[in-house]
């Protein structure tokens, strides 16, 4: 055998088939990816870490209906993210008693939060989120696979199961749409490769 | 539009908490309790395993017949057909519990025969369900050595098929 670390798919099956540990170990491989797309997101720590914990279990409930892309479930894992995002309040109210287990974030403030939000909200960041927080659902995911996780639109229509052409116009539409609105904020939307 | 921000870590305690969560939930899932009542055997996604040092033999390359060096497991193939990449598609890797862990198979057709019978093969197999119909057995089974020195059982009645395939046949 090639390589010593176990494949997504072969981690995902050992789990779905009785060996939870194996979901621990995808949880180590990709929270990361997860709790830094979320973090862009949402602006602040605590609450990036509940979406961290939020979409593992989305995923685990979602687990017949996962997607390999190229043998990897990292697209798949922030197609939920971006779900649990957009119907975070529904999101969190399922999942509320086990959240609420969570030990909570240190009581002293960290002044750097507020900091980085009075940056977020000036800086060209904050714009792209307005501007990305206008769009719809589909539009949303496709921004963040394509244009933050910079992946291919085959590997993005494969995890949200839509045809390449699909993605390919929808995302020529929301680069428009997004040059129109961040005007001089707009950065190089060079973006997906095919 | 990557992020290339030097951002903050999850809090350790948190991270750690999450993940003891997430493992603690699944744990207790009524339903997977009685799967893993279940099983006796583990099963490894075989896709990736199947390919991994299995070189395709180049068009005339005969291999010799040679015994299985490595009983930890056996790969059950679906079809006596490889991808255009050079994987096995359907194919899984099996082995049975054994004292030490690593587990040990004696009879790889006996095991895959098992398998195809509890339907893993079929379309419409659900891992998550408490039980799935029965699937067919085939007639023929060609055994083969893979390139790891485990065996490969292969639904063929083809003897030429594991030099096909680019695998050694098994030695009698």
């Amino acid at each position: 055998m090639t390589s010593e670390m176990p494949s997504d798919s072969a981690l995902w099956l050992e789990a779905v088939a009785g060996t939870e540990s194996s979901f621990g170990v995808v949880y180590d491989r990709y929270r990361h990816v997860i709790y830094r797309a979320a973090l862009g997101r949402v602006g602040n720590t605590n609450d990036a870490e509940d979406i961290v914990a939020i979409v593992f279990l989305e995923a685990w409930r979602k687990r017949a209906d996962v997607r390999f892309v190229d043998g990897s479930l990292r697209p798949w894992l922030l197609v939920v993210m971006v779900n649990v995002t957009l119907s975070q309040q529904r999101s969190t109210r399922r999942y509320r008693r086990l959240i609420a287990k969570l030990p909570p974030a240190d009581a002293a403030p960290d002044p750097s939060h507020g900091l980085l939000d009075r940056m977020h909200a000036q800086s060209a960041a904050g714009a792209i989120g307005t501007a990305v927080g206008k769009l719809n659902g589909r539009d949303r995911q496709i921004v963040e696979l394509c244009l933050v996780e910079e992946l291919s639109m085959a590997a993005a229509a494969t995890a949200l199961d839509i045809p390449v052409g699909t993605v390919k116009s929808r995302l020529s539409r929301i680069r428009q749409r997004l040059q129109a609105d961040l005007g001089d904020y707009a950065p190089s939307l060079d973006g997906a490769a095919s | 539009m990557s992020d290339q921000r030097n951002l903050p870590e999850m809090d350790p305690r948190r991270d750690a908490a999450i993940r003891a969560m997430l493992l603690e939930e699944i744990r207790h899932e009524p339903e997977r309790r009685v799967a893993r009542k279940r099983r006796n055997w583990w099963i490894a996604g075989g896709i990736t395993l199947a390919v991994a040092g299995v070189g395709a033999t180049a068009g005339g390359i005969v291999l010799e017949a040679q015994r299985a060096s490595n009983a930890q497991y056996v790969y059950c193939l679906k079809s006596e057909t490889r991808g255009a990449d050079g994987s096995f598609p359907g194919a899984i890797g099996a082995t049975l519990a054994s004292t030490d862990g690593q587990g040990h198979v004696d009879d790889a057709v006996g095991l895959c025969s098992q398998m195809w019978l509890d339907g893993f093969f079929e379309q419409e197999y659900d891992p998550l369900a408490n039980s799935n119909p029965s699937g067919r057995v085939p007639e023929h089974f060609e055994v083969c050595v893979m390139a790891d020195g485990a065996t490969a059982v292969v639904p063929s009645e083809k003897p030429t098929i594991c030099n096909r395939l680019g695998m050694a046949p098994l030695e009698d």
